[in-house]
């Protein structure tokens, strides 16, 4: 479960969230959507830890993780996160980004699942490539692989589909269902898309300057 | 227009760092070719090799460990909002006080500890030539590692940490990804380092050390023929040329990320980084206080300061005048360059040599060159406007501003400019309101690297110096002559002022910047 | 940000456009001879005379690589008028290269002829000599050595001994004048032995002088200038000429030098200059100031330090000392450069 309590978040003299609350229940799905500059990334980068919230608390599965002052590190969450862009680590391979969140499991543990994900998301016979031996559609793969391969309890994607053709927007976003039910994962995905949004949650929230304006059931 | 303005700049670029070569050149072959005397003092043998590989054991270690205590250091400040915004500015006002001056601060340390000692009835240890050298130039040259390595982590894509801080411990992040990601920049670094102490001979010749660059001057100083010392100092221009050989495909990877977000958290350190950190920033407190405590006691009283300033305005003038407009022309010069370093191939290769090389020449060969070139009937006075000094300095720093605009062009959107080219009314509109004002951050800096170098500059000055201007660091010189005195002391403080203000003035005009910058993003 | 560049442009241009303004006659000279003692010196004359002084100081951390080298470099385009040095050696190396002219300067006509140059390329002014700097507190008077052999005496531990590096400044015509009075192999030979003994080599003679006043070393060789400012400062120190002992070699007395730059771009300022430069007045106000010791007019008293009579001079020709120079540097690069 994911939960947001009163959540609040200023850059300066910025007002990027104000007072924003809702749940998301385990192993569902919430889309947020929102024109740009609505705080929609930030929301996301405060529930992994990347930033520490002025007022209000992040819960998950019940504890919480966040609030002014005190957060929990972000290896520590179980939080998957897809950014806009793949950001790959330009120095690794396709299989050492992936095998990067696997340190601590037994090596053959470790190949099995990377193997298990490079099917998964067809990059098989690519795992000796490094990012800029890429295409973008691809790298955006090795990035989904890469947060899928902890196995994580919440996986959030910021817009992963920008800039990829129709064809390969409907791939990923197969891709992307079909794994986070298969990981049993809460799911929180920002798009600006209505018709996207549709696709992947029963429930959308809506924000705009910072302040949630609605959840719907689309 | 911009294809040509480029091409003018890149071919200014070149001749300015090629010009006191050619003068040298022009020189030897108008006083006569020896080929064979010269090719015997470019091949080190003997006393000469050993001269060498003695020089480059001290570089190699004060490389080493200044550039890695510089990295730990930086790992500190870098992201710090408070302490670290203020300690990052720590570096520039050391930058131009002179090693030598470091040194003497250390000795007088050193002297009144052993005194201490001493006292307590305890031996007092003899300090190895070698290891006291490698002590005073680390300590001179840490403020420097400690920006550079700022620089070098600056380098690093925060999406790229982001990634790995949900995934891995922070400790793992910094050693998997900062760190390698990080690792062509701070290896740059330390090739600077490198080249610096590789040519510094007043530190070791402080304690009776003997390096190859004394040598270099010796020859020059007994024979008088700068093709001579030129020969002599080839090995060094040529491992120069070799490191950057070798490390060109490292180096020409630094700092290709985009800009950075204004507002991030500070990694949390594991223990042993703690550990660490916490030793080198108190090794780069230690080094400010030494020098900077032994300077104020030097300098005896506010009064004994004012009167040091008084009797040196014309010099403060001259110094201000000088390295801004140095720092102004090697602007223009370092875009030009930059587009060059980004090349592939041989003429990326050449760019990469031609920057590179100047690092290793002995800076009076520069100014004499200069002279030289002079001398030829070039049709332009450029003596009288007393632009040599200018000209000396830009052949000797103009390459480390270029290095530090390549830094910033790698980290523009390149589709911010294609944009701004597309749109654009007139031809100057993009480069002039587009990327420059992008560029900003790092020309400021590029410029501010260039001031505080020209300003501590003193082989190359003193021979291009016009009569009756001096620098500030040439009247320190001078007056050392009376060892640490309160005269000496008291100008040393108002170079790193002068450099500490001109720092300020950066930071605040890169602050404002960033803000404005920071506003046109997503939030 | 257009106003700004505009600004700055035109901030950076000011001194140019300064530089294009009617000059009063000047007289540009290179000096050796340390600012502070110089500079008042030549504010003095420009007083006087209304000829605006253009100096360029050369510093000692450039090893004598500074000044002489740029006066030679600029020999088919001069832009000093003077060369005032504070020794003798680089003035002789001048002559040998063609950057000077010859002037006889009516104001040196009571100058002894030993420190004129018999063609009048260069006039000597008051100088300085090499003195043996003890540290009172580390040697006792019956410990203190007295000539330049005594260096190499097994009581005085080689680490306790300082010597700048025998190949830049004073010390390296010191060393050039022992070649031309002892011969080369064995001059060659005392600097090896020092070199052995492990006689702490450093960076220039104000160290030596610093080393001894802290305590550092016992003893050093350093000039007449820098040991009186150590005893100036009160530090436990006594200065010793060294070799003064009957039929001794007596110490090298090192007179500062005055030349005219060959085409020199102001020749009449520059020997106005050259005139106040090597007259009574100035060498009583030089050696008044604390920059000589030695003075050369028998009518000028000596200065008050250093203590006692005034030195018994090297029986070598200062062109005898000049000849050695380029044979001792060579020898001694390979002894103490390793």
């Amino acid at each position: 479960m994911i939960a947001v309590a009163s959540l609040s978040r200023r850059y300066d003299h910025v007002r990027a969230l104000e007072d924003v609350s809702f749940e998301i229940a385990s192993g569902a799905a919430l889309a947020v959507v929102g024109p740009s500059g609505s705080g929609k990334t930030t929301l996301l980068r405060l529930i992994a830890g990347l930033e520490q919230p002025d007022a209000g608390e992040v819960l998950l599965d019940g504890c919480v993780v966040s609030r002014p002052g005190w957060s929990l590190a972000p290896h520590r969450r179980g939080v998957g996160l897809v950014f806009q862009t793949p950001a790959l680590w330009p120095h690794m391979t396709v299989a050492q980004n992936i095998l990067f969140g696997l340190r601590g499991l037994p090596s053959a543990e470790a190949r099995a699942r990377l193997e298990a994900l490079l099917v998964r998301t067809g990059l098989k016979g690519l795992e000796r490539r490094y990012p800029h031996q890429l295409s973008g559609g691809q790298a955006r793969r090795v990035a989904l692989a890469r947060a899928l391969a902890p196995r994580p309890r919440f996986l959030l994607l910021d817009e992963p589909l920008t800039n990829l053709d129709a064809r390969l927007r409907d791939d990923m976003l197969e891709l992307i269902l079909a794994a986070a039910q298969e990981a049993a994962a809460t799911l929180l995905y920002v798009t600006h898309r209505m018709e996207e949004a549709a696709r992947v949650a029963s429930r959308v929230l809506t924000l705009e300057a910072g302040r949630v304006v609605g959840i719907e059931e689309p | 227009m911009l294809w040509l303005g480029r091409r003018a700049g890149l071919i200014a670029f070149g001749l300015v760092i090629l010009a006191p070569w050619g003068g040298l050149l022009l020189a030897a072959l108008q006083s006569g070719v020896r080929w064979r005397d010269w090719l015997l003092l470019a091949l080190p043998r003997g006393r000469s090799l050993h001269l060498l590989t003695s020089s480059l054991s001290l570089a190699g270690a004060v490389a080493v460990l200044g550039m890695s205590s510089g990295t730990i250091a930086a790992t500190f400040l870098w992201r710090r909002r408070r302490l670290g915004r203020v300690l990052r500015w720590l570096p520039l006002a050391l930058l131009p006080i002179p090693p030598y001056i470091h040194a003497l601060a250390w000795n007088a340390a050193g002297a009144a500890t052993g005194r201490l000692v001493q006292r307590l009835g305890l031996p007092v240890p003899a300090v190895d030539p070698w290891i006291a050298s490698c002590w005073m130039q680390w300590m001179a040259l840490l403020p420097l590692a400690v920006g550079l390595a700022l620089v070098g982590l600056e380098s690093v894509e925060e999406r790229a940490v982001e990634s790995a801080t949900l995934l891995r411990p922070d400790g793992d992040v910094w050693r998997c990804i900062i760190l390698p990601l990080a690792a062509p920049a701070l290896a740059a670094g330390g090739g600077l380092l490198f080249a610096l102490s590789l040519g510094d001979y007043s530190v070791p010749s402080l304690f009776g050390m003997s390096v190859y660059a004394l040598d270099i001057f010796a020859e020059f100083s007994a024979s008088g023929e700068p093709a001579r010392a030129a020969a002599l100092a080839t090995p060094l221009l040529l491992l120069t040329g070799g490191v950057t050989l070798a490390l060109q495909g490292r180096l020409r990877q630094a700092a290709q990320a985009p800009a950075q977000r204004s507002c991030v958290l500070a990694l949390r350190s594991p223990l042993w980084l703690c550990v660490m950190q916490a030793l080198a920033v108190a090794l780069l407190v230690l080094q400010a206080t030494v020098l900077l405590g032994a300077l104020f006691l030097a300098t005896q009283s506010a009064a004994r300061f004012i009167s040091a300033l008084a009797s040196a305005r014309r010099e403060i003038v001259y110094t201000a005048w000088l390295a801004a407009l140095a720092g102004a022309l090697a602007l223009p010069l370092a875009l030009a360059s930059a587009s060059g370093l980004a090349r592939g191939g041989r003429s990326g290769l050449l760019w990469w040599l031609l920057v590179v090389l100047p690092l290793a020449a002995p800076p009076p060969l520069v100014g004499i060159g200069l002279i030289a070139l002079y001398n030829q009937p070039i049709g332009v006075d450029v003596y009288a406007l007393g632009a040599l000094p200018v000209l000396a300095n830009l052949a000797r720093f103009a390459p480390i501003a270029a290095l530090v605009v390549l830094a910033q062009t790698r980290r523009l959107d390149p589709q911010l400019l294609e944009a701004a080219r597309l749109l654009q009314r007139r031809p100057w509109q993009a480069p002039l309101e587009v990327h420059l004002p992008l560029l900003a951050p790092g020309l400021l800096a590029a410029a501010a690297l260039v001031f505080s170098f020209t300003a501590g500059e003193l082989g190359a000055t003193l021979i291009v110096a016009p009569p009756g201007s001096a620098t500030l660091t040439l009247r320190i010189y001078n007056y050392l002559h009376y060892g640490a005195s309160a005269d000496v002391a008291g100008l040393c403080l108002a170079l790193a002022m002068c450099a500490l203000l001109g720092g300020g003035v950066a930071a605040a005009t890169l602050g404002t910047w960033n803000r404005r910058l920071a506003r046109g993003g997503e939030p | 940000m257009r106003r700004l560049v505009l600004i700055i442009v035109l901030a950076l241009a000011l001194p140019l456009a300064c530089s294009c303004a009617p000059k009063p006659p000047t007289v540009v000279v290179y000096t050796s001879v340390d600012q502070v003692y110089a500079e008042p010196v030549l504010n003095a004359f420009a007083e006087r005379t209304g000829i605006r002084v253009q100096p360029v100081f050369d510093v000692e951390a450039t090893k004598t690589t500074g000044l002489a080298n740029r006066l030679i470099a600029e020999k088919n385009h001069p832009r000093a008028d003077v060369w005032w040095s504070g020794e003798f050696a680089q003035t002789m190396r001048l002559e040998a290269e063609g950057v000077l002219a010859p002037y006889d300067s009516p104001a040196a006509a009571d100058i002894p002829a030993a420190y004129r140059d018999p063609g009048f390329f260069w006039t000597g002014v008051a100088g300085r000599a090499r003195v043996l700097l003890v540290n009172t507190k580390l040697l006792t008077p019956e410990q203190y050595p007295r000539n330049l052999r005594d260096l190499l005496d097994e009581h005085l531990p080689g680490g306790q001994i300082g010597i700048a590096y025998p190949l830049f400044g004073t010390t390296a015509t010191h060393a050039a004048a022992l070649y031309a009075a002892w011969g080369r192999d064995a001059a060659r030979g005392y600097f090896a032995r020092l070199q052995a003994r492990g006689v702490r080599v450093v960076d220039g003679n104000s160290v030596v002088r610093d080393m001894v006043a802290q305590g550092q070393l016992a003893c050093g060789l350093t000039d007449t200038d820098d040991a009186c400012g150590a005893v100036e400062k009160g530090a436990p120190v006594e200065i010793l000429f060294p070799d003064q002992e009957e039929g001794g070699l007596g110490t090298l007395v090192i007179p500062g030098t005055v030349a005219l730059v060959a085409g020199a771009p102001h020749p009449q300022q520059a020997r106005m200059l050259i005139d106040y430069l090597v007259s009574a007045e100035v060498e009583r106000q030089l050696v008044a100031s604390g920059w000589c010791q030695v003075p050369l007019r028998s009518t000028i008293a000596p200065p008050a330090c250093p203590p006692g009579p005034a030195p018994r001079g090297m029986a070598v020709s200062l062109e005898a000392v000049w000849q050695q120079t380029e044979a001792a540097s060579a020898d001694l690069r390979e002894v103490f450069v390793r």
